[in-house]
């Protein structure tokens, strides 16, 4: 069970000069939304040991950046910002390294995921997270953002950087990319 | 497969797992992974790197002078210890006397400045 969780209390102690109330402020935040944060990433990156990795890196870039927030952002917003940024970076570094293009990175990926001791969806998810897959990295995650977790488009326009409208179209796209994907034997 | 599958017919729930006890853990396991902070805080500028915006300032400043050098040309030389240049010296030395006999010529009433000078 978490526990309450009062963002301008959290904030307050973590921009305070004392270091331990500042630790004591970051564990809070770790606890709320580390949960959250790694289903976010896990849905992007699809296997659980990047995710976990991505995730520790997600936050001690917010640890070492935390002077940076100033609120003029939910504070959930600026956490999602750099897990999907995290997210995008490690996708693009991961197709580079093992030098594939989008459409060999699918076929890479989905036969990780078919293998993996931790997806027990049934056949049409399979297919889903294919389908999801030949998306590019951004409109994976405006995808994801939208589908699964139900954000509102003003939330996701302050963490990807992109306008509203642009994000509605790029949605649009997502789903008619996925559901001809899913047409197709 | 059913070859025509869509999206809503799809259920929404969570395709992934984690081990065991992962979320009980996880907290625990980032805040443990944090580097020390401080340290970045604490850390002093080594001599070297204080030392750099002189030493280019310096450098810059050199550059900028031998570039003036190269381009204009070096400042005439008055060094006197060169014979050349003693004699040049002597020439205009002579002239200056010469103009004064001239002056005291044409004006012999004026003072005669150079009636003790020998040359």
């Amino acid at each position: 069970m978490k526990q309450l969780f009062n963002e301008t209390e959290i904030l307050k102690d973590l921009h305070s000069e004392d270091p331990l109330l500042q630790r004591k402020a970051f564990e809070q935040i770790v606890n709320f939304f580390s949960e959250r944060l790694y289903w976010q990433i896990r849905k992007m990156v699809l296997s659980h040991d990047d995710a976990n990795d991505l995730l520790q890196n997600t936050f001690i870039k917010v640890w070492m950046n935390m002077e940076l927030f100033r609120g003029e952002s939910k504070l959930s917003t600026w956490l999602y910002k750099i897990a999907v940024n995290e997210s995008i970076t490690f996708l693009n570094k991961q197709r580079q390294q093992n030098n594939l293009s989008l459409d060999n990175e699918n076929v890479f990926v989905a036969a990780k995921l078919e293998a993996d001791e931790y997806f027990d969806g049934d056949a049409a998810q399979l297919k889903l997270q294919k389908a999801i897959l030949t998306l590019p990295e951004k409109q994976r995650a405006v995808f994801n953002l939208r589908y699964f977790e139900e954000m509102p488009y003003e939330e996701m326009s302050e963490i990807t950087g992109t306008s509203a409208g642009a994000l509605k179209a790029s949605y649009h796209h997502a789903t008619k990319k996925i559901e001809d994907f899913l047409n197709r034997d | 497969m059913n070859s025509a599958l869509k999206l809503e017919e799809i259920k929404k729930t969570n395709p992934f797992k984690v081990p065991e006890g992962y979320f009980e853990n996880l907290t625990t396991h980032i805040l443990s992974q944090l580097p020390e902070k401080n340290e970045k805080e604490i850390r002093t500028p080594s001599l070297w790197e204080r030392m750099q915006p002189w030493v280019y300032m310096a450098a810059m400043f050199t550059g900028i002078m031998l570039m003036v050098r190269l381009f204009v040309g070096s400042p005439p030389n008055l060094d006197l210890n060169s014979s050349a240049d003693i004699e040049a010296f002597y020439q205009y030395y002579e002239e200056q006397l010469t103009g004064n006999l001239y002056h005291e010529t044409l004006f012999p009433d004026d003072t005669a400045l150079l009636e003790d000078d020998e040359y």
